[in-house]
């Protein structure tokens, strides 16, 4: 096709003759020669009425090159395109989408006003249109129309609203960005769909995504969320603090843009990145840094812009970046833009944590090859000393060495900077001071002279000797030197005049009298002014130490992203620095928020029965949706593949049922007005019904699931989450809210977690007073006989438990301090503290106690007294699954079963493992030991002898450091090596821990909303009781009583040095999970949907 | 939101025009041209350029400037991404990098293309596969209109069109894990950096959904997908789950910064300016712990102005030097198990000092199957289709912008 684009050559006539022309391949050739005459800006338009005739070709490609040259050439020819739009007409009505999509989008972007009306007409057929493709076309000329005819906005608005009722993500993305350009503020159209918008949110396309954030920013912005809590409406963000409960719907808002932030796309997290700058509370931003600072390894152009937003973050918190200064280390391959865009930075995020580090960087700047990055270089190493004085010294004398033999824009910037640092410390800096004198003959720029004059006036005390020989030297030259260095000269001379009278008299006289004469009026005046204190004694003369000599306060540099703050993040203007046209300042809060309650999403059914009353146009597309819907449906069928029959029939009785209700609520809106309050509480009722009936088809789908699980364990995680993805994608088509609660995504904050580790280093204080006392009970029943301690210690411990009101875990720190010699003592010491809990609870952690003192007889002596233990404690306690470690067969003969214990290990974070170790072979085996590398595993110890058909027990201990990743070490005897795995499972890793409940509902009203994730469970299945013992059972929690019945709190930390606090919930059938940990309650709640699916 | 668009050779002059709201004359261009000739090095130019009435963006690629012009207020990265996003699709339609010739060549196309990517100057259709499904690339001008409705882009999943068939099914992918670094004169690294991104070349029948695990997912915090890719799902489980596009494309990018990243070179550089010269001598060879082989090594030193020919030696490979770029480069190809050695001067240009700043040399090279991170890709599970599927995995590690400092 080149040919087309060189031909230098054009024969017009044969050009049109080939349009006329029958074969469509020299019609073609004409059509791309002409195309390539208008890239090379030649004239075309006189093929205007050729082209124009081929507009009604069936040809795609013909058209598409026709459509091309109209466009171009529309504006010029306004008649001769009237032409075209019955042709345009006929393509509206086109079987091909592709062809009505097209039609729309070039007959919308031909400029001629006159047929606007035209085209507003077909954006109002396309908008009902049945394929999605198409309707966002509509969507998308919404605007163009806007352009052409202004007057006609009341009307598209109306469109666009019909629009966003579209549940299609690709409209959603075009409607949006026609609200954008039309209506920008027309945000009741929103209220409704607000919820909806934020679901379909990572199924819009990454562009629509934009436009979509950006409008949910000032939506938020707009529809203040945090229940005006502040008393100054300035900045309400600013006064949140973790206790703020946050609005629900705030909450909802940036979980789910949260999501977003994966995207590979920089201008979709840059727009995440400012609704979490201008919206979450501050603790939340923490997520922020690492997300922009990814794309620092993009193309320069993209880094330019995301310098530019880290920047304006930086001025308001610079603390979110100071982790990440490596990431603004400069590289000789950054353009001169993005090396003083990073300098700037760096500077930024410098404090005294990091200062050392900085300094050395932008230390090597100084010796840069550009002078711009050099100068930026001067200011950023003068900030960060200022924000850190303790490299003053070393920076000054850096910067001393740029003030010889250096380009002017470099002696200038460093004298302005060194005369900064100067006062922060002069006194210390006297020979700074009196290198200065000798500069000034040197410096030729004028701010640099001016802040040297400057420097010696101020300080002139602490150089008596040289200042009047500056001031000689400046009367000299004082003719020809620049306004500002005069302006200086004479604060020089007033300065000097009051502390050196006898020496500078006649010098301060004579500048006084050139500068009267001066040509710049300034300096005359500002002469006068000097020498009518100085000389004509007025009552103000006596103050004259004050006028001139004050000591002045230490500069700050400003930041120099400081002003762009005043433009919102990521905007154009926010980079340029200046507002560019269409800029609309991001809207403030409202001092009284809307009522939230307007954002409850309208039903579709009674959207529909609205347009009903309207036109018959509703019924087509309320076709259309329905049709939508079952294709969704369908999809969602083909994705799960061939399921049994006996579920699509189940699903398909529930659907008809769906359908039926929907019908008759439509007939019921009909007669009634549907606004009215009533009306609308028959419809939540409705809802509610239809929720439950989801709810079963879920519960019934869950089933399914189970069944094929048990065919298919490998699977069955993925079938898991395939089964709730369709549920929430339905529940979201009838917009409840409670589907919301179901996504999840959490934070964790820091302050909190500090507080809480502060909390936790209390409680250890008590508790060490407490351990002296207990172990002497430890001593003695060390001291009695072993088939005696049993029973003992039993009782002892008992009486502990009374007379020891509440320790605190305890065993920690006696570990720590006591040598591990003694095991069984440790041990005891653990059934005192387990004892230690409330009343009602005391038996059944009897009894576990009694189980532990077996355990710890098992350590010693082999036996097989563990059948004796009576069976009642095995259905009281939570009895742990026994894994095999090591199975008879793979074993040789050796067979090795584990539980995970309950019990806190000697120790430190980690977990005890119960061995039980059987021998099936015929001969003894010897010397069984453990074998692992990793520091995290504490072998059981040596077995030398494990006779044939014996059974033996021990512990091994491994710090499994909150992670399910499978632990691997050998089991090895004289001969053999058997490799073996462990896999734990997160509830294992936790601590349970006492507290009470008014502390518990405390905290998790702290972490409700990003912190916690729920999951639902029916209870027509099961019983409180029942999910109460399954929850034990898996996971190692403390269980509060609660005050309301049918309400189980359960309290627990998660085993490692910065324990996490992590709560679970079970109220209204709704388990909810929560912890600053997002990791560890998403893997929590996966077990227990496992494991209270499955049971 | 983009006015035009208009494509520049290294001449300035315009080659593509396409106005989406209104005409924009060509003046504009040739301001755009003035004003980035100012620069000594127009990569200095500051991509956001403001005239009176509107600002310009541009990007500069194989010698080709992409400029748009924007008459309002709006998110200026869109732009910049759009652009970018642009010479790529170029690049994926021709078959190589969209230098003058090729868009002259594809003019035609590329009207096209521009036509379904954007829309009143808002992005439309960016993805590359449905692009493919609409523009009609081969020449063959008997297709019939009806058979270009792009079936993909109305499901779900509009990257995919149904029904598509491979023999056999195989899907590779690429880890390809780039270590940015700068390492000081004793050999400590600054910062080390891993940059990487998973390159996918996909023939599977129907559609697959492909669940992947890592075996350290904790490594990649700050991983971003493809659009294809069900953020939610990696929220929760910590699994790359996707179904993905036909063909080539760029599943994830991930980066990770940990001390412990494999260097799989070391570097002993000595460097000292005397009176009228500069004394270079430096040493790279292969780390004790590295085992695979480390190929296509080679070192650039960028020089200031004022050197002339330098007189050097090296053990391996051979030593160029650009004149017009004053830059060194020696390129090594395979490094041997003893250390490669390059040393010599650089003369001064006469009567000028030597200059402040040391040199940094880039290197580059490329170690196949050694994941420099540690990461690991655990399993890759294909759910929804019953055949059987070839899997590879491959793991690239790179020299991306890796500094050794004298």
């Amino acid at each position: 096709m080149s040919k087309f684009y060189k031909i230098k050559v054009i024969r017009r006539n044969e050009i049109k003759d080939s349009l006329d022309n029958e074969d469509i391949n020299a019609k073609l050739d004409a059509l791309h020669l002409i195309v390539a005459m208008m890239s090379r800006g030649k004239y075309t338009d006189d093929f205007f009425p050729d082209v124009i005739k081929n507009i009604v070709t069936e040809e795609m490609e013909v058209k598409k090159l026709v459509y091309l040259y109209l466009l171009h050439h529309a504006e010029k020819e306004p008649d001769l395109a009237l032409l075209s739009i019955s042709a345009f007409q006929k393509d509206l009505k086109h079987t091909n989408q592709l062809i009505r999509a097209l039609a729309l989008r070039v007959m919308s972007s031909i400029k001629i006003p006159m047929i606007s009306q035209l085209i507003l007409l077909a954006i109002k057929d396309s908008v009902n249109d049945s394929s999605p493709y198409v309707r966002r076309s509509a969507a998308l000329a919404i605007p163009k129309v806007f352009q052409l005819s202004p007057d006609l906005k009341s009307s598209l608005i109306e469109l666009i609203e019909g629009l966003f009722g579209d549940d299609h993500p690709m409209v959603i993305g075009g409607v949006i960005a026609a609200f954008n350009e039309v209506c920008p503020d027309s945000y009741p159209i929103i209220n409704p769909f607000f919820r909806k918008i934020l679901s379909k949110l990572p199924d819009i396309d990454e562009w629509g995504q934009v436009s979509c954030l950006e409008l949910l920013m000032r939506y938020a912005r707009t529809h203040d969320f945090w229940n005006s809590i502040s008393s100054d409406s300035e900045n309400p963000q600013d006064n949140i603090n973790e206790k703020t409960p946050l609005d629900p719907d705030l909450i909802l808002l940036l979980k789910s843009s949260s999501l977003l932030f994966r995207s590979h796309n920089p201008a979709v997290v840059s727009a995440v990145a400012s609704i979490f700058f201008y919206l979450a509370p501050p603790s939340q931003l923490l997520l922020l840094p690492k997300f922009l600072i990814k794309f620092l390894k993009s193309s320069p152009q993209t880094q330019f812009i995301i310098l530019y937003n880290i920047g304006t973050i930086c001025s308001k918190y610079p603390e979110l970046f100071r982790p990440y200064y490596q990431e603004f280390i400069l590289s000789v391959t950054d353009p001169e833009y993005i090396r003083k865009l990073k300098v700037n930075i760096l500077a930024e995020i410098t404090d005294q944590t990091n200062i050392y580090n900085t300094f050395k960087e932008i230390r090597n700047y100084l010796h840069n090859s550009s002078i711009p990055v050099v100068t930026e270089a001067i200011r950023a190493i003068s900030k960060s000393t200022l924000k850190a004085p303790v490299i003053l010294d070393s920076c000054l004398t850096c910067l001393m060495k740029l003030v010889h033999n250096r380009p002017d824009e470099i002696i200038g910037q460093s004298v302005s900077m060194i005369k900064i640092l100067l006062q922060t410390k002069p006194e210390e800096h006297i020979d700074i001071i009196t290198e200065f004198t000798k500069l000034i003959d040197k410096i030729s720029q004028p701010e640099a002279k001016a802040s040297a004059i400057w420097v010696v006036g101020e300080y002139s005390d602490k150089i008596p000797t040289f200042a009047p020989d500056v001031l000689r030297k400046c009367a000299k030259s004082f003719k020809n030197e620049p306004v500002l260095v005069k302006h200086q000269i004479l604060n020089l001379a007033a300065k000097l005049f009051l502390r050196n009278k006898e020496q500078t008299y006649s010098l301060v006289e004579f500048i006084l009298k050139l500068a009267k004469f001066d040509d710049d009026y300034d300096i005359r005046d500002r002469a006068r002014f000097v020498s009518y204190l100085l000389f004509n004694g007025t009552p103000i003369s006596n103050h004259l130490n004050e006028i001139f000599l004050t000591t002045k306060a230490t500069l700050v540099l400003p930041s120099e992203f400081g002003k762009l703050e005043s433009f919102t993040l990521g905007t154009l203007s926010n980079i340029q620095n200046q507002p560019i046209p269409g800029y609309v300042p991001l809207p403030n809060f409202p001092e009284i928020p809307p009522d939230p309650s307007l954002r409850k999403p309208i039903k579709s059914e009674s959207k529909k029965s609205k347009k009903s009353k309207k036109s018959k146009k509703s019924k087509k597309s309320k076709k259309n949706n329905q049709n939508e819907k079952n294709n969704q449906n369908e999809q969602n069928e083909q994705s799960k593949q061939s399921k049994k029959s006996k579920k699509s029939k189940k699903k398909k009785k529930l659907r008809l049922t769906k359908e039926m209700k929907k019908q008759y609520s439509f007939l019921f809106s009909e007669d009634e007005d549907f606004y009215s309050s009533t009306e609308s509480e028959k419809e939540e009722n409705l809802l509610k019904s239809e929720e439950k009936e989801e709810s079963l088809l879920k519960i019934e789908e869950i089933e399914e699931k189970t069944e094929k699980d048990l065919e298919n364990k490998e699977n069955s995680n993925i079938s898991i989450s395939k089964t709730t993805s369709s549920y929430s994608s339905r529940s979201t088509s009838s917009y409840s809210s409670r589907s919301y609660s179901t996504s999840s995504s959490s934070y964790s904050s820091e302050s909190e977690s500090e507080s809480k580790s502060k909390t936790e280093s209390k409680s250890k204080t008590k508790s060490k007073s407490k351990s002296k006392s207990k172990s002497k009970s430890k001593s003695k029943s060390e001291s009695e006989s072993e088939s005696k301690s049993e029973s003992k210690s039993k009782s002892k411990s008992e009486s502990e438990s009374k007379s020891k009101s509440k320790s605190k875990s305890i065993l920690d720190i006696s570990n720590s301090k006591k040598s591990q010699n003694n095991l069984s003592n440790i041990q005891l010491d653990e059934i005192i503290q387990k004892d230690n809990q409330p009343s009602n609870q005391l038996i059944s952690n009897l009894d576990n106690s009694e189980v532990d003192l077996n355990s710890l007889f098992f350590n010693s002596i082999p036996t097989q007294s563990k059948h004796k233990m009576p069976e009642k404690i095995q259905e009281e306690i939570p009895n742990f699954e026994t894994r095999i470690l090591l199975n008879r067969v793979k074993g040789n003969g050796l067979e090795i079963n584990y539980q995970i214990s309950r019990k806190s290990s000697v120790y430190q974070y980690h977990t005890t493992i119960q061995l039980t170790l059987t021998n099936h072979r015929k001969e003894t085996i010897n010397n069984i030991t453990m074998a692992s590398e990793s520091k995290y595993i504490i072998p059981f110890p040596k077995i030398n002898i494990l006779n044939s058909k014996q059974t033996t027990d021990t512990i091994c201990s491994i710090n499994f450091r909150v992670k399910t990743e499978t632990i691997s070490f050998t089991i090895e005897t004289t001969t053999e090596k058997f490799p073996v795995k462990i896999t734990p499972k997160i509830g294992e890793m936790l601590v349970s821990k006492e507290i009470n409940e008014d502390e518990f509902d405390k905290e998790i009203q702290k972490l409700k909303g990003m912190n916690q994730t729920s999951i639902k469970i029916s209870l027509e299945t099961t019983t409180i009781e029942e999910i109460s013992r399954i929850i034990k059972q898996n996971v190692n929690m403390f269980q509060l009583i609660s005050s309301l019945e049918s309400t189980l709190k359960f309290f627990g930390l998660t085993n490692e040095s910065n324990s996490k606090k992590i709560y679970i919930q079970f109220q209204d059938s709704l388990l909810k999970i929560f912890s600053e940990n997002f990791f560890i309650i998403h893997i929590l709640l996966k077990d227990l949907k496992a494991v209270l699916i499955n049971k | 939101m983009i006015k035009t668009l208009f494509l520049i050779n290294n001449n300035g002059d315009v080659i593509i025009e396409k106005h989406w709201r209104g005409l924009t004359p060509r003046s504009v261009a040739q301001y755009f041209w003035n004003e980035i000739s100012n620069y000594e090095n127009k990569k200095d130019a500051k991509p956001i350029i403001q005239t009176q009435k509107e600002t310009l963006i541009f990007i500069e690629r194989v010698d080709m400037y992409y400029l748009a012009v924007i008459p309002i207020e709006g998110s200026p990265l869109m732009v910049v991404e759009f652009l970018d996003r642009l010479s790529q699709i170029f690049a994926k339609f021709f078959g190589k990098m969209p230098t003058e010739d090729v868009i002259k060549e594809n003019f035609v196309i590329i009207y096209e293309l521009l036509d379904e990517m954007m829309d009143n100057g808002f992005p439309l259709t960016t993805e590359p596969s449905v692009l493919e499904e609409m523009i009609n690339i081969s020449k063959q001008r008997s297709v019939k209109s009806s058979d270009l409705i792009p079936t993909g882009s109305l499901s779900n999943t509009p990257w995919r069109k149904p029904g598509i068939k491979h023999s056999p099914n195989e899907i590779l992918i690429d880890f390809i894990e780039r270590i940015d670094t700068i390492i000081e004169v004793n050999g400590t690294p600054v910062t080390t950096e891993i940059d990487a991104k998973a390159l996918v070349d996909c023939r599977l029948s129907g559609m697959p959904e492909l669940t992947m695990s890592f075996n350290q997912p904790r490594l990649v915090e700050d991983i971003s997908f493809h659009p294809c890719v069900r953020y939610n799902h990696w929220e929760q489980y910590q699994k790359v789950n996707f179904v993905p596009p036909d063909g080539e494309f760029q599943l994830l990018t991930y980066s990770i910064k940990s001390p412990n990243i494999q260097v799989p070179i070391y570097s002993d550089p000595i460097f000292k300016w005397e009176k009228n010269k500069g004394v270079l001598d430096l040493k790279i060879g292969i780390k004790n712990n590295q085992e695979k082989p480390v190929e296509n090594v080679s070192i650039i030193i960028p020089f200031p102005k004022n050197i002339e020919k330098p007189k050097l030696v090296c053990s391996d490979g051979s030593v160029l030097f650009d004149e017009s770029s004053k830059k060194i480069k020696w390129k090594i190809g395979k490094l041997k198990e003893r250390a490669s050695h390059l040393s010599g001067t650089i003369p001064l240009t006469p009567d000028t000092a030597p200059p402040e700043e040391r040199p940094t040399a880039l290197a580059e090279f490329r170690v196949v199957s050694l994941s420099a991170s540690g990461l690991k890709v655990d399993r890759i599970d294909l759910h929804n289709e019953n055949y059987k599927v070839f899997k590879g995995v491959r793991f690239i590690t790179e020299a991306g912008n890796f500094q050794i400092r004298f």
